[in-house]
C-alpha cells in the first residue's frame, strides 16, 4: 500500500542482486529441485545449494539426524553428487528459475576449493559461499584426535579466501563456524582476504546419547546443532561480526519466523537464510519475504538496507 | 506431492497407545493418486520445542472424498501432540510422498507381512490389492503382545485371510511372524509375491527366506526423517550398486523419496 511492490525488498549481498532477502541455508533445501513441487523457487531471494565437493561423496553412517528440543542435530558427511554431476544434471535444472544460485562448495584441502572455484567460474551461478566449517585435513597432523575445521584458524582462511578470490570474479560469500572463541577475528581475515559477503552460522558441536543403549544417537558420535535452540547465540555472534566488518552479512541459525528474521536484520544482516525451518515449513521463505514488506509498510522503511544493523 | 492444509474427521484411540486418525483435504485436492506404501509428513504444532514433521504411512486413502487415514502409536512427544488432536481441528500435511508398493503383473497369491505400526501401511496395500481384483491376499501380523496386535479386524473386513504372531504368545502363535511366513513359503510355490513393512530385524528375516524360496519380496523401511522429500540426505540407506560388485559397494538411497519401497535384494543389511 503505497509503496511500490517488488523493489523495496531488494538487497546487493557482495554483488549479488537479490529480489527480497530471505535465501535457503546450504544442504537444507538440496538442489532446489527437491522442493520444486512445493515451493515456488522464483519467489526466494537465493537458493544456497548442498554443499558441493571435487568428488561425488557417500556422507556419514545412519542415524544421521535425531530432534532435540527446539533443535535437531545433524551429521549428514557432505552427501553430494560432485561438481561434475552438480554441473550437468542439477545446475540446469536450477537456472530455468528467477532466482540466484549460490553454489556451495567444500574440500579437504585449499587446493579443492581453489579447483572447485574455478571450475564453477564461468558457469550460469550467481555466487559461490565456500563453506569452510569443514575439518580441514591439511592441519590434521599438528592438531589432537578431532581435525581444525578451516574456518577455526584466522591465517588458514586467510590464505583459503585469497587463493581462491584469485580464481574467480564471481561474489564470494564465506561460510563461518560459531564454533570459535572470537567469530569477527575470522570474519576480518576472511574480509582482508578479498570475501565479498560473509554467512554465519554454521551449525554447533553437539551430541544426543540414547541412556538405554549408551551410545551417542549419532552414528559419527557428535553432530552440528541447529534451529530455534541456536538462535539467541548466532544473534550475538551476527551482531557482532556486523559491527567488526564492513562487507555484507548473510544471518542465519533457528529462524522460525518474520519477526526472528528482523532480529538478525536489526543485529546487522543484509539478508538471512533458512534452513532447518523450511523442513517444518517449506513456505517459512517466501512468508518471511513478505513478512519483512508487511514491517516496511508499517513502520515506512523504504529499503531493508534503513534497517540493516538499524539498533536503536 | 502438496502441501495441504487437512481437516480432522475424526482421531480416536483404537488400543491403549494406538489411534486412528482420518482427514480431509480442505485446499484442493491432493490431485495425484495415492498409492499404497506411500506416506504423509504432519506438521505437529500446539507444544513448544516439537519441530520435526511425523512421517506417517497412509492406512487408506479414498480419492472422491479426499480423504486419508493413518494409524500411528504414540512413542514420543510428536504422536503425543497428535493424539490429543480432536474432529474439526487443522493439520498442515505433505502428501503423498514416497514411491509405494508395486503391484503384482499377473494374478497370483500374495503375502502381506506388518510387523509393529508396519501393518499400518500393509493395510492400504490389502485394500488396494483386493480392489485390483487380486483374490488370494493373506496377512501375517506380527506384535510384541496382544496390545500390540493392530489392524487385525480391518484386514478381515479387506478380505484377508490373517494370522497372527506375537512373541509372548498373548495373541496366535507364539515367535515371530517372519516364522509364520517360512512355513506359508514352504507349502506355497514360488508363483507368489511377498510385501513387508515392519522393523528392520524382521524385515531381513523376511528377504531371506523370500531368497530361500526364489519369491520376489519388496519391503518398505523406515528411517529418521527431516525434510520428506529427499533435500536433506538424513533418512538414507544402504542399497547395492547395480552393477553388483561387493557389499562395501554400496549407494546409500533416500528412503523418503527413492522408496520408502525398495525391493528386497537391493537392501544390503547391517
Ligand atoms: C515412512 C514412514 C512411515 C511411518 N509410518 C508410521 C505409521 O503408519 N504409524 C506409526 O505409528 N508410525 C509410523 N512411522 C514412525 C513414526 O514416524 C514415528 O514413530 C514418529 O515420527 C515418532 O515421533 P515422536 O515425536 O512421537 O517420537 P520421538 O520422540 O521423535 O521418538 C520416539 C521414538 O520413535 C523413534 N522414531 C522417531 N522418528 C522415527 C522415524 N521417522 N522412523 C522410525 N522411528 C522413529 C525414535 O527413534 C524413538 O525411539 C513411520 C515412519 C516412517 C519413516
Ligand atoms: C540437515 C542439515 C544439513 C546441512 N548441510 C550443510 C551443508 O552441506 N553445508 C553448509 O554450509 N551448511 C549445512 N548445514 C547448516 C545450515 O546451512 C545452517 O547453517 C544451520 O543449519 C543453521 O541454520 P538453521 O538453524 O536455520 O538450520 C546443514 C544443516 C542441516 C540441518
Ligand atoms: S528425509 Fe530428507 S532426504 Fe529423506
Amino acid at each position: 500500500m503505497g509503496v511500490k511492490k517488488g523493489n523495496e525488498l531488494t538487497v546487493n549481498i557482495g554483488g549479488i542482486k537479490m529480489k527480497n532477502p530471505v535465501m535457503t541455508a546450504s544442504g537444507t533445501f538440496g538442489y532446489g529441485e527437491e522442493y520444486s513441487r512445493l515451493v515456488d523457487l522464483n519467489k526466494i531471494g537465493a537458493v544456497v545449494t548442498k554443499t558441493i565437493t571435487l568428488q561425488p561423496r557417500q556422507g556419514n553412517p545412519v542415524p544421521r539426524l535425531v530432534e532435540t528440543p527446539s533443535g535437531i542435530i545433524n551429521s549428514i558427511g557432505l552427501q553430494n553428487v560432485g561438481i561434475k554431476m552438480f554441473l550437468k544434471e542439477k545446475l540446469p535444472f536450477l537456472i530455468k528459475f528467477k532466482t540466484r544460485i549460490i553454489v556451495s562448495v567444500a574440500g579437504d584441502k585449499i587446493e579443492d576449493y581453489v579447483r572447485l572455484a574455478g571450475m564453477l567460474d564461468g558457469e550460469k551461478v550467481d555466487g559461490i559461499e565456500l563453506n569452510i566449517s569443514c575439518p580441514n585435513v591439511k592441519g590434521a597432523g599438528n592438531s589432537g584426535k578431532r581435525n581444525k575445521l578451516f574456518a577455526q584458524d584466522k591465517d588458514i582462511t586467510h590464505e583459503l579466501v585469497s587463493r581462491v578470490r584469485k580464481e574467480t570474479g564471481l561474489p564470494l560469500i564465506v561460510k563461518l563456524t560459531p564454533n570459535v572463541t572470537d567469530i569477527a577475528a575470522i570474519a576480518l581475515e576472511a574480509e582482508a582476504a578479498g570475501a565479498d559477503a560473509i554467512a554465519l552460522v554454521n551449525t554447533f558441536q553437539a551430541m544426543a546419547i540414547d541412556v538405554d543403549n549408551r551410545k551417542p544417537v549419532i552414528a559419527a558420535g557428535s553432530g552440528g546443532l541447529s534451529g530455534p535452540a541456536i538462535k539467541p547465540i548466532a544473534l550475538r555472534m551476527v551482531w557482532e561480526t556486523a559491527r567488526a566488518i564492513s562487507i555484507p552479512v548473510i544471518g542465519m541459525g533457528g529462524i522460525m519466523s518474520t519477526g526472528d528474521a528482523l532480529e538478525f536484520i536489526i543485529a546487522g544482516a543484509s539478508a538471512v537464510s533458512i534452513g532447518t525451518g523450511i523442513f517444518v515449513n517449506p513456505q517459512l521463505p517466501l512468508e518471511i519475504a513478505r513478512g519483512i514488506r508487511d514491517y516496511m509498510t508499517k513502520n515506512r522503511i523504504k529499503t531493508v538496507n534503513e534497517i540493516t544493523g538499524a539498533r536503536s | 506431492m502438496k502441501q495441504i492444509k487437512a481437516k480432522i474427521i475424526s482421531n480416536s484411540r483404537i488400543k491403549p497407545s494406538y489411534f486412528k486418525m482420518v482427514m480431509r483435504a480442505r485446499t484442493a485436492g491432493p490431485g495425484e493418486p495415492v498409492r499404497a506404501g506411500q506416506f504423509i509428513n504432519v506438521r505437529v504444532t500446539g507444544r513448544a520445542g516439537v519441530l520435526l514433521r511425523k512421517p506417517l504411512s497412509i492406512y487408506s486413502a479414498c480419492g472422491k472424498e479426499h480423504s486419508i487415514e493413518v494409524l500411528y502409536k504414540v512413542v514420543g512427544r510428536g504422536t503425543e501432540v497428535l493424539s490429543r488432536k480432536a474432529g474439526g481441528d487443522e493439520l498442515d500435511i505433505i502428501a503423498p510422498l514416497g514411491n509405494g508398493y508395486e503391484l503384482p503383473k499377473k494374478p497370483q497369491p500374495v503375502i502381506l507381512i506388518g510387523g509393529g505400526t508396519g501393518t499400518a501401511s500393509i493395510h492400504f496395500l490389502a485394500e488396494t490389492l483386493i480392489e485390483a481384483g487380486f483374490s488370494d491376499v493373506k496377512a501375517l501380523i506380527g506384535a510384541r503382545d496382544r496390545e500390540n496386535v493392530i489392524c487385525e479386524k480391518d484386514l478381515n473386513k479387506a478380505g484377508c485371510e490373517v494370522q497372527v504372531a506375537t512373541d509372548d504368545g498373548s495373541k496366535g502363535i507364539r515367535g515371530y511372524v517372519s516364522c509364520l511366513f517360512e512355513s506359508l513359503a514352504a507349502s506355497a510355490g514360488p508363483s507368489m509375491a511377498v510385501y513387508a513393512c515392519g522393523p528392520r530385524p524382521m524385515l531381513r528375516e523376511v528377504v531371506r527366506i523370500s531368497r530361500k524360496f526364489k519369491v520376489p519380496c519388496q519391503v518398505s523401511l523406515e528411517e529418521y526423517m527431516a525434510c520428506g522429500v529427499g533435500a536433506c540426505m538424513s533418512c538414507v540407506v544402504k542399497t547395492r550398486k547395480p552393477s553388483g560388485g561387493s557389499s562395501k559397494q554400496f549407494v546409500y538411497k533416500r528412503v523418503c523419496s527413492e522408496g520408502p519401497v525398495f525391493d528386497g535384494s537391493e537392501i544390503i543389511w547391517e
